[in-house]
């Protein structure tokens, strides 16, 4: 008996210690990401901050997430801000933003376990209990951490993800009942608090905050529905003015609301040309 | 309470300790043994702990009636009694509803029309495992094979015995009740057998089951808008999530169970390399299928007389099996499309070749065997035979429509079930093989093995999911 037990302590200590190894390399990894990405520009928000904007002709960093609620994205800058401590935030703002289903995401079936798997660190535990189960959500977590993770990125921070191939004319029927989810209230109860949030942060931290519109096809522009459209605009005017002028043809598009490698590479030109006005 | 959720990460190593704890007294040991069968099930709903118990009673008293009776005409009635009993359970709380619904669909249709209601009851958990379960006991009293126990912790604890009380394996008192009977002692390799057992189980389970399980549900929930490349990829995906689901958690079970010194019965041994249907239905669910053979088959007459005999009893007993998984026609028409595929093989007297291990050579057989059950899967999946059918007909004639995204890490994952499943082929469990060659001879080796597969494990755990054979 003493030695089955004795064994499996055994295995267990050596699967510790494997894991005690990736998480320290992991860790090592991402100071060392934090120490190479100080300064200059920060591109925060959801799927069209990660695939509309080319950090490479910015000279900048994208840390755009798909899904990415606004509430969420205001606490990253809060992380981003504190360790990365960047000159300039570009925040893509759209208005499934403002979607009430955005406030489900981190209870909901289809998007809890990600929201979990990728945020969980930034968020006190009591935030996640208030939510979700904190065992699945830490789970979920965990399993992440367990990978080892040469490039440094902390999974909440997102990245630049282009988009190939041209729109195809998807029924904006389907994508406008995905962002704006008749199941649930149709405008978020946080997303204007979140942005509110946002803009202090920038203030306080002296970080200049420039807020872009993600660029639409007209037709998913039209169907948004009113209740949101309205706080989409009262939330621009809380927003400092930038506008990006660039013309963008549908073959620019990867779908209704995301550019392609080619939109994104012509619209970040025309942001960087906006920036240089700054 | 499931086997893979943290709640039984903490409650097996304290039944363990206990366990082994009281290994002077035999009583002390069984009382655990059940105790922790209740709490586990009760987890779940502890409201069905009745319906347990009430077999257990019922089971006990008229094996031992049955064991007390000399009148052949008394122990027949005994018998009976116990069938209707079990039958009855399971005829209420899983085929009531089934039986209704057809009712009322066929009255309606020639115009008739029924007031009845349908009964709002949720299945209880393992309710088709531990009720065939006592049948067996008391078909076997009656048959003189096995004396009754006298003894109703022992027995109370065969019917609930929590390692395979919710999914099998279906255990015969025969084997496990002598089991419980006896004292145990504790044995070093059977428990580390048991481990490794259990840690290939959570692997299918965890790392493949689980990861298939939501593009299986994509293909079938909507199968008109894949591509046939996409819905034939789903269906060889369900084949082998069905496969680790529950394979994985017989050998969990099984495995569990040897760290008690309790031995269960082989399950499965490895199906996907039958050279045919009738080898496929010897390395399936055996528990099951030898139940059926020894129960229902063989007292119908088996396979000997003639040839309209024969083939009646196969058919009822494929469609019994189907019907045993639940109440829907798509298990019935799972059952018939195996029927017919076992039948040429039994007309023609082939249905007993392929006795020994397949090998390379016999891969064309093993990819055909693979395919033909693979089709009648798709009608245990889906959940309407109209489904399976547009789904069948998504197959033949889609043109167009989404890809399935299968990421490269799930066909790493399936490799490996392939090639420790071949290698283990021979071995009562896959991971036996570790009690050989090189790998007996170096522990660093063995080790490293435990700790990749812990380590996958680690990596997919993520949201609890409960295994496919709970709800039959």
């Amino acid at each position: 008996m003493s030695k089955f037990i004795s064994r499996f302590i055994l295995v267990t200590l050596i699967l510790a210690t494997v894991i005690g190894c990736v998480l320290i390399y992991n860790n090592w990894q991402i100071q060392k990401f934090i120490t190479q990405h100080q300064g200059g520009i920060a591109i925060i928000g959801d799927s069209h901050a990660a695939t509309n904007i080319n950090p490479e002709i910015l000279n900048a960093s994208n840390y755009g997430h798909t899904a990415e609620p606004l509430l969420i994205t205001s606490h990253k800058l809060k992380w981003i801000s504190t360790h990365l401590n960047p000159d300039t935030v570009v925040l893509v703002v759209s208005p499934n933003n403002f979607s009430g289903y955005n406030d489900h995401k981190l209870s909901n079936e289809t998007w809890s376990s990600e929201m979990a798997m990728r945020y969980f660190s930034l968020f006190p535990w009591d935030f996640w209990a208030d939510n979700t189960s904190i065992v699945t959500a830490f789970g979920h977590y965990f399993r992440k951490q367990i990978i080892p993770n040469p490039s440094g990125r902390p999974e909440f921070l997102g990245k630049h993800t282009p988009k190939h191939g041209s729109n195809k004319g998807n029924n904006i029927e389907i994508v406008i009942q995905r962002h704006f989810n008749p199941e649930y209230e149709m405008v978020s109860t946080n997303a204007l608090t979140a942005l509110e949030n946002i803009v202090q942060i920038c203030k306080t931290d002296s970080i200049a905050l420039v807020a872009v519109e993600a660029p639409l096809l007209e037709a998913y522009r039209e169907n948004v529905p009113e209740e949101v459209a309205d706080v989409f605009n009262q939330a621009i005017s809380i927003l400092p003015d930038q506008d990006v002028t660039v013309a963008l043809t549908p073959d620019l598009f990867f779908n209704s609301d995301h550019l392609n490698e080619e939109g994104a590479e012509t619209y970040t030109y025309a942001l960087k040309e906006a920036l240089s006005d700054i | 309470m499931l086997f893979n959720s943290l709640s039984f990460a903490v409650f097996l190593p304290i039944v363990f300790c206990i366990y082994w704890a009281l290994r002077k007294s035999l009583r002390g040991q069984n009382t655990l043994l059940l105790i922790a069968s209740y709490i586990f099930y009760g987890w779940w709903d502890a409201r069905f702990l009745s319906l347990i118990f009430a077999s257990t009673v019922v089971d006990f008293s008229l094996g031992l009636f049955i064991a007390n009776s000399d009148s052949i005409k008394r122990r027949k009635l005994l018998l009976l009694a116990s069938m209707v009993f079990n039958l009855s359970l399971l005829g209420v709380f899983k085929y009531y509803n089934f039986f209704l619904e057809n009712f009322i669909e066929l009255t309606s249709s020639i115009g008739v029309q029924t007031s009845l209601k349908l009964l709002s009851v949720v299945l209880p958990v393992g309710i088709s495992f531990y009720t065939f379960q006592t049948m067996s006991y008391t078909i076997d009293i009656y048959r003189k094979k096995l004396n009754p126990t006298k003894d109703f912790v022992a027995f109370a604890t065969f019917v609930g015995y929590f390692p395979q009380l919710v999914a099998g394996p279906i255990e015969r008192a025969s084997n496990l009740l002598p089991q419980i009977i006896k004292p145990r002692i504790f044995d070093y390799s059977k428990s580390v057998d048991g481990l490794r057992q259990a840690l290939w189980g959570f692997f299918k389970k965890v790392v493949i089951a689980d990861v298939v399980a939501p593009l299986v549900d994509q293909t079938f929930t909507d199968p008109l808008s894949y591509e046939a490349s996409a819905l034939v990829a789903g269906a060889i995906l369900f084949s082998i999530q069905i496969y680790c689901d529950f394979s994985g958690y017989s050998d969990i079970a099984i495995g569990i169970s040897k760290l008690f010194g309790i031995e269960l019965k082989q399950n499965f041994r490895t199906p996907y390399f039958s050279r045919d249907i009738a080898e496929f239905w010897r390395r399936w669910h055996i528990s099951l299928s030898t139940w059926f053979r020894d129960y229902l088959y063989i007292p119908m007459g088996g396979s000997r007389g003639s040839i309209i005999l024969k083939v009646r009893n196969t058919l009822l007993i494929f469609i019994v099996s189907g019907f045993w998984h639940g109440a829907n026609w798509t298990f019935i028409i799972w059952g018939l499309i195996n029927a017919l595929l076992f039948l040429p093989l039994l007309i023609a007297d082939r249905n007993r070749i392929n006795l020994d291990l397949p090998s390379f050579e016999d891969l064309h057989k093993i990819a055909f065997t693979f395919l033909i059950t693979t089709l009648a899967w798709v009608f245990f999946r889906a959940d309407s035979v109209s489904q399976a059918l547009e789904y069948i007909n998504g197959i033949i004639i889609n043109t167009g429509g989404d890809t399935l995204k299968i990421k490269w890490s799930l066909l790493i994952y399936i490799t490996i079930l392939l090639f420790g499943d071949w290698v283990g082929r021979k071995h009562d469990f896959t991971l036996n093989f570790l009690n050989e060659g090189i790998f007996k001879q170096h522990t660093f080796l063995r080790f490293a093995i435990y700790i990749s597969l812990a380590y996958l494990i680690l990596l997919n755990i993520g949201s609890q999911q409960s295994f496919i054979y709970f709800q039959f």
